[in-house]
């Protein structure tokens, strides 16, 4: 007896031990993809994943320079006053399901999916197809119209995906065709050979949703994947070891900042909002926090969005003494016990941050700590995302740290308007009026003259520069690991494509 | 006739607490702080920052500003035509999302248990035949220290040292065996530890009782008077105690699957909540407990077939 259960439990042990191991790589021609980010349903308005793998294309994209220029649609023109614009549309494409790409199904797609993709913040009266074009009729005049196009979310797919209420397998006119998508969290495609432009080199990918991030870092250190998307910053030190694969920074057009609720005094008076960026040490944090003291902002936009970033602007200062005298002279006194006193008033503030971007919490942690030697007694209420949305919806929120992109409409105008226009948004100022502001956004819409677009970008920046309805922190770094067993990719800042029609494996 | 309506009465309570448990999942999900439409727009468009726009599409997509009561007659009326609905983010039937993930975590499950069973019993047995002996202590001692072990801290270990530092298994993909292997054996450890108690507890028990004690100075052999007698008795505190084994192996596999990015229920249970996928969230609680519930009847079944003559007398 003893020696059965023994022998038993002897060859459980022992079999456990020899394990075959499968690695992906050149061997099955397969790319694989994890990241972060769902896959959510399928259709192109819901995630990114079917256009960053090249499922879904849209009518134009950024070029290297930001530019727009033209993908499904060829060429596209607007009407003098700027408020009807026709797109034609590229001949000769097939979506994945074998049907043609007409100007009647990328306007459907458009119109179907509109109050849900970034055209849902375009002015935008009717949408519909003329012979080989697709017409979009605005109730103003609105420039960035190529630029919303652009986005991911305006991708195109076949018009059976449109009557479908659940989308099962999505048909767009990518390089890669969704070959099976029966588990949710995993997207594996193969090479689309009617594709219109040149084909990848790779015959298949994969994309894996993997929302923890120790897996991500573990599956690309084990070589079980190609790419790893959203590291942590420490991602740098402690995959340095492995040599199968090389760890990359890249700086997006993203911030971290400290959103303030203007309406609220003190908040709402210049000089304190003033204070408060002077007694953060930017560099510091990005240093210790972020991994990188490069990524301390020195205003709104990094040079990543080189038309966005005024090189003539003076960077953000650390200088507590000078916080402490604008506080002062805005009536406060430093009271016994460390914390500044207005009309009997101590300056408490409430500060709310979320987990879901790990860094935050730390960010708001350190500048409790900065805002206390001036003199502001921070208390931290920490919570997920939907404590700075619920807050900027009730009014509640007093100041928060946040994190936002800036080019989710690939023209960051789009962000502009949602984040600083009138009363702000979830994820950019709070309560903040400046009518001259807002008539630049909106002249900025109704112009089509470079040089003017221009001289408004730069005076926008300068203004949100000088007044601060948002304090911004740091920029934002993108840390990704990439197998050495492919070569070719090159980092898109607008996250609209991976780029794995480029790759090749490594000879 | 008697086992027949036992049966009948056992799926009917199974029913009646999933639906229970299910409803206050419902309840919950809706009035927890914060706006749920904002929250699924967030899980259903990932790639966008949460905003109202897009928390109204939802909104009116799945009817969630009609009254509550409304939305929880619907859900109910659908349920108990086993009809769980669409997912809120995939937009997919619930069924066809979540069977998947059903499939994915009955394999480690079942895998898990059995190997659980084939450490912890021989353990047990050799324990409980010298209690307080030498092996007794060290087997002891590194049972409890097994059982106190957080789960998720085992994982990550055996994650660091067999796949990251040896490459002796994968995190992708969801068979094979260098995937499941892992997961696999964690699930072993953490039951292993306090059920090779039971088991030791048990024979020591039974080789204390009189008949045995009694036949073994008599001199009849070891191995025959407990394959024939010891058994059967020290089987009965086991069966006893796998209900506990399966709230822990819920417990286990959600955290297991989500250490080892698993895409079981678990990992999908944890990922319908951060969501607030409520269709998918009440599908995967009502199979969760019909199975912690279904386990627990068959074992109490096999127990009453076993031991059926011990309560005739």
């Amino acid at each position: 007896m003893r020696g059965t259960l023994v022998a038993i439990a002897a060859s459980c042990v022992v079999s456990l031990g020899f394990v075959p191991i499968a690695l992906a790589g050149p061997d099955d021609d397969t790319v694989r993809v994890a990241a972060p980010w769902d896959i959510s349903a399928l259709t192109p308005s819901a995630g990114t994943a079917l256009q960053r793998m090249g499922v879904t294309e849209t009518l134009t994209r950024p070029g290297p320079d930001g530019e727009i220029v033209g993908l499904l649609a060829t060429d596209w023109s607007a009407n003098e006053d700027l408020t009807e614009w026709r797109f034609t549309i590229r001949d000769g494409v097939v979506f994945h399901d074998g049907t043609a790409l007409t100007a009647d199904v990328a306007a459907a797609n458009l119109s179907t999916f509109r109050a849900e993709n970034a055209l849902r913040d375009a002015p935008i009266s009717d949408i519909r197809a003329e012979g080989d074009q697709v017409v979009i009729q605005l109730e103003r005049p609105f420039s960035p119209v190529p630029a919303y196009l652009s986005d991911w979310s305006t991708g195109i797919v076949a018009a059976a995906n449109l009557e479908e209420e659940a989308v099962l397998t999505p048909f767009g006119t990518g390089y890669y065709r969704v070959e099976d998508v029966s588990d949710p969290n995993v997207m594996r495609l193969a090479v689309n050979q009617d594709y219109w432009g040149d084909l990848p080199n790779i015959s298949r990918a994969e994309y894996h949703f993997v929302p923890d991030v120790q897996a991500r870092q573990a599956m690309i250190a084990a070589g079980e994947i190609e790419f790893a998307f959203g590291l942590p910053a420490n991602a740098v030190q402690l995959l340095e070891g492995a040599d199968n694969l090389s760890v990359d920074v890249q700086s997006l057009p993203r911030i971290r900042a400290l959103k303030l609720n203007a309406a609220l005094p003190p908040y709402d008076e210049l000089d304190v909002r003033r204070a408060i960026s002077l007694a953060i040490d930017r560099r510091g944090i990005a240093g210790a926090i972020v991994g990188n003291p490069d990524a301390a902002a020195t205003q709104l936009i990094p040079p990543t969005l080189a038309a966005w970033h005024d090189t003539g602007l003076a960077p953000f200062e650390f200088d507590p003494q000078q916080a402490a005298a604008l506080l002062e002279g805005a009536g406060w006194a430093m009271g016994d016990d460390g914390i500044l006193v207005r009309d009997g008033e101590r300056f408490e503030m409430e500060l709310r941050t979320y987990d879901s971007r790990p860094e935050l919490p730390l960010i708001g942690v350190a500048v409790q700590e900065m805002l206390r030697d001036i003199g502001i007694d921070v208390s931290i209420m920490q919570g997920d995302w939907s404590v700075i949305s619920d807050g900027h919806a009730d009014g509640s929120l007093e100041a928060g740290i946040i994190s936002d992109t800036f080019v989710y409409v690939p023209d960051p105008i789009g962000a502009m308007a949602e984040n600083f226009y009138q009363d702000g948004g979830d994820w950019g100022s709070m309560n903040w009026h400046n009518a001259d502001f807002d008539a630049l956004v909106e002249a900025y819409q109704q112009t089509a003259d470079s040089d003017a677009l221009g001289d408004m970008r730069r005076q926008m920046i300068e203004m949100i520069h000088a007044e601060m309805p948002l304090v911004t922190i740091t920029w934002y770094d993108e840390v990704y690991a990439v197998s050495d067993a492919v070569e070719g990719f090159e980092f898109d800042v607008y996250e609209l494509r991976y780029g794995l029609d480029r790759l090749t494996w490594t000879e | 006739m008697i086992w027949r309506s036992s049966i009948a009465r056992s799926l009917l309570l199974a029913l009646l607490v999933a639906l229970l448990v299910a409803t206050f999942c419902f309840w919950v999900a809706h009035t927890l702080p914060g706006d749920l439409a904002l929250r699924v727009a967030a899980g259903r468009y990932p790639g966008v920052q949460p905003n109202q726009a897009l928390a109204d599409v939802v909104r009116q997509a799945y009817g969630l500003d009609r009254p509550i009561f409304v939305q929880y007659a619907e859900w109910l009326g659908q349920v108990v035509r086993l009809d769980f609905g669409n997912s809120l983010i995939t937009g997919r039937p619930v069924l066809t999302d979540v069977i998947p993930y059903l499939h994915n975590s009955l394999r480690i499950v079942v895998w898990g248990f059995l190997a659980a069973l084939c450490l912890a019993v021989p353990i047990g047995f050799l324990c409980g035949r010298a209690p307080n002996s030498r092996l007794d202590l060290v087997l002891t001692a590194l049972s409890a220290t097994l059982s106190t072990i957080p789960t998720f801290l085992l994982g990550i270990f055996l994650v660091q040292f067999f796949i990251v530092d040896r490459g002796l298994g994968s995190l992708s993909g969801l068979s094979g065996f260098a995937r499941l292997w892992l997961p696999i054996l964690t699930i072993a450890i953490a039951l292993a530890g306090p059920l090779s108690r039971v088991v030791r507890n048990a024979v020591a028990d039974v080789r204390a009782q009189p008949f045995m004690v009694h036949a073994l100075m008599r001199g009849v052999p070891e191995r025959r008077l407990f394959l024939r007698h010891g058994v059967r008795n020290a089987l009965l505190p086991i069966l006893n105690y796998l209900p506990v084994v399966f709230l822990f192996l819920i417990y286990d596999v959600i955290v297991i699957e989500t250490v080892f990015n698993y895409r079981g229920v678990g990992w999908a249970l944890i990922e319908a909540v951060k969501a607030r996928d409520i269709p998918v969230m009440q599908c995967l609680v009502i199979m969760l407990v019909v199975f912690y519930l279904v386990a627990t009847a068959v074992t109490e079944a096999i127990t009453r077939l076993l031991y059926r003559q011990d309560e005739r007398r």
